[in-house]
């Protein structure tokens, strides 16, 4: 059976759970079918796209991490 | 869980945790002792747990629940919830509006990091969790919305939202700084969807 071409609106609605792996494959599928065909819609998913990545490389520093990391660890150990 | 496999099972958690916790607190030292809390409590309830079953899930909850128990209750909920699909057609539209300034890779542009704690300290606490959950913490929105008892549904309307306040707030702070807008070599793409 096919899947209904999907509409701008539709795909646009579906944004973020597109980009968090958070629809069924057939609405995955038609998505990314609808993207490779339609600049309007792939230019949105790209700048929230590049929003995300940014997000996800954001990290706490490694000092203030290994300082936390050696509290806890001394406090288990401590019962 | 046995003791000697606990520190081995947890820490890895730790850099996850300690941003969850930062998006509860507002503050590091106080984040730093919700940490602590965390593990000294989950040490003690290991042996309710079952080694590999949702470790990470397991340490963000109590992280929440501990967080929770030291707050007015009240804070916590007095959120207006919102349709996640109109949330998600407002970063939309966002986004035009930054293309349209000249903004269209504004995030590529900013000292992120920086820029991003100071957007969250402004969001309500309600978004900002669901924003540490799910973006900082790498949980999908059922794992989520476990941790804050609420449904999916609650999760992706708060997650939607604190993503368009963030993007919005940095696209404020870039303006602050005094970022130039780029000029687009081409005119914008025709936007189907209005």
């Amino acid at each position: 059976m096919t899947t209904p071409a999907l509409d701008c609106l539709a795909v646009m609605r579906q944004l973020w759970d597109y980009l968090d792996g958070e629809v069924e494959k057939p609405t995955w599928e038609g998505i990314t079918t609808h993207l490779s065909a339609c600049s309007g819609c792939a230019g949105h998913v790209e700048f929230a796209r590049s929003f995300l990545h940014h997000v996800g490389t954001a990290t706490v520093s490694e000092p203030e991490l290994l300082v936390l990391r050696e509290r806890v660890v001394v406090a288990l150990r401590a019962g | 869980m046995p003791d000697v496999a606990f520190e081995q099972d947890t820490l890895e958690f730790l850099p996850d945790l300690m941003r969850f916790a930062r998006s509860l607190t507002r503050d590091h030292a106080d984040a730093d002792d919700l940490v602590q809390d965390t593990y000294l409590r989950a040490f003690r309830a290991r042996d309710t747990f079952v080694s590999g079953q949702g470790t990470r899930q397991w340490l963000f909850t109590i992280c929440r629940n501990v967080f929770l128990r030291s707050r007015e209750r009240a804070s916590w909920v007095t959120t207006v919830e919102d349709d996640a699909q109109l949330e998600t057609l407002a970063s939309i539209h966002l986004h035009r509006e930054a293309r349209q300034c000249g903004f269209e890779n504004v995030f590529d542009r900013l000292d992120f990091g920086p820029a991003l704690d100071r957007a969250q300290q402004a969001l309500p606490e309600a978004y900002r969790v669901a924003f540490a959950l799910v973006d900082l913490g790498g949980h999908s929105y059922s794992e989520a919305a476990e941790v804050l008892r609420v449904p999916v549904g609650t999760v992706r309307s708060r997650l939607f939202r604190a993503r368009r306040e963030l993007q919005k707030s940095l696209i404020e702070f870039a303006r602050d700084a005094g970022l130039v807008p780029s000029i687009p070599a081409t005119p914008p793409a025709r936007d189907a969807v209005r």
